[in-house]
């Protein structure tokens, strides 16, 4: 299950992230390539080619990928206009750029033998394009409609008054899986929007010693940090699962909106729809998060997309939506740069979603914040937001009686 | 509010005793950049 949940996140990374940042082995693959006639220029590019890469369109680029030289074809050294070898230095660079040169490094590995990797282009002006734009816009939007919603809404009240009676929601424990866990979150959500955003947002105004000082600091905070999130993630994940398992309540609470909008107070267990799709997208979110971060802190020695593209690939899945097979041959850095792309998109997702949740938590509803401060909460609140739960809390469970009972 | 505090300052602890014991294991901040010297341990 989590392999495939794995596969189709990265499914979905494939369609949004690979078409911009792949490199440039895989422009040849892409649906819609320019072809061109290329004889009046020997086969070298055409001013066609140039114009249409400028314009952004997928290039078929074999006809200079594979246009490496043929030592083999050369004259021999010793026979008339010998040369010294069938390979210009224009041919080894498109060689190199392509990966099809034999690259040897006496240290290092494979990453070392990596000596132009233009894919690095793309990721760049991904980092610096898209994922800045969207991803900041995502989550300014996100705080819009939050406060919209609260000047449309206002704060939901607990109807009528306050029993006076509480009831134990969460034990001292889960407070402290669900704090770990938050706290580390928010930790890691400010280093990585500084360090996304330092160089345009903080450098400028404050200072690049600033900024840098900031990343810095930001930067060990981040890898440091992240092992307390992972370890909030395993603890909630652990306490929590057997209360999310999705139940028909679910079903009731998702047509009455969960009283979130009207009046109703749909009736659910422990945990209601939203919360669990919290749940399910904090585990899922932030297990892939954390693989691919796992992955960030130690380079080059976990690849995960190549492994995972091929996986998906054999679903059939990318090429029945027109994708074709996605590429399983990836340098080193290219897994790097899919990592934090994949880490990074999902990021800015879960903390969309946790501002909503910690709206709804705290500013949004009366009474809401107790659950997960003093692991108190009145009775009239729990009957209203979490009816089933209370009654399963107040009725003695069956055979309790019986238990109370000495066997003679 | 007890486990709020105690949430928050287990993240502390966490991180300073994970820097350590990655710096300890090779894995340290400065390594990292030059994860050559990693390889080579």
């Amino acid at each position: 299950m989590p392999r495939l949940a794995l596969s189709l996140f990265l499914f979905l990374l494939c369609s949004m992230v690979l078409p911009s940042i792949s490199s440039a082995q895989d422009q040849g693959m892409a649906t819609g390539a320019l072809t061109s006639d290329r004889s009046h220029t020997g086969g070298a590019q055409t001013l066609e080619d140039i114009l249409a890469r400028q314009r952004g369109l997928a290039i078929d680029d074999s006809f200079r990928a594979g246009n490496t030289g043929n030592p083999e074809g050369a004259a021999a050294l010793n026979a008339q206009l010998g040369t010294l070898g069938g390979v210009s230095d224009p041919e080894l660079w498109r060689a190199l750029r392509y990966g099809s040169a034999d690259m040897r490094a006496s240290a290092g590995g494979e990453t070392a033998a990596v000596l132009v990797q233009d894919g690095g282009m793309r990721w760049l002006d991904f980092r610096a394009g898209p994922l800045r734009q969207y991803g900041g816009g995502l989550l300014l939007a996100t705080l819009g409609v939050l406060a919209l919603f609260f000047l449309l809404r206002g704060r939901i009240m607990i109807d009528g008054e306050k029993s006076g009676q509480t009831v134990t929601r969460f034990k001292a424990i889960e407070r402290f899986g669900h704090w770990l866990l938050a706290g580390s979150f928010i930790v890691l959500g400010v280093t990585g929007i500084l360090t996304l955003f330092g160089r345009v947002m903080i450098a400028p105004y404050l200072g690049k010693s600033t900024n840098a000082w900031l990343l810095v600091w930001g930067k060990w905070l981040h890898n440091s940090v992240a092992w307390a999130f992972i370890l909030g993630l395993v603890m909630i994940f652990a306490m929590w699962v057997v209360h999310n398992v999705p139940n028909r309540s679910d079903l009731v609470w998702l047509r009455q909106f969960g009283g979130i909008i009207g009046k109703a107070h749909p009736p659910a267990k422990k945990f209601n729809a939203g919360q669990k799709m919290i749940f399910w997208s904090v585990v899922l979110f932030g297990s892939s998060i954390s693989l691919t971060g796992i992955s960030l802190l130690f380079p080059f020695e976990m690849p995960l997309f190549a492994a995972s593209f091929d996986a998906l690939n054999a679903t059939g899945l990318p090429q029945m939506l027109g994708y074709g097979a996605l590429p399983v041959e990836l340098a080193p850095q290219e897994e790097m740069q899919l990592a934090q792309a994949w880490h990074a998109i999902l990021a800015f997702v879960l903390m969309a979603i946790i501002l909503a949740h910690i709206y709804i938590g705290s500013l949004g509803m009366e009474g809401a914040y107790d659950a997960m401060g003093s692991g108190e909460v009145d009775e009239a609140w729990a009957r209203q937001h979490h009816s089933i739960w209370l009654e399963e809390l107040k009725t003695p469970p069956q055979g309790e009686t019986k238990a109370q009972t000495p066997a003679e | 509010m007890k486990a709020m505090i105690s949430g928050l300052l287990a993240t502390a602890v966490i991180a300073v005793l994970a820097d350590l014991t990655l710096e300890n294991a090779g894995y340290g901040s400065d390594e990292i950049f030059a994860s050559e010297a990693v390889r080579l341990k």
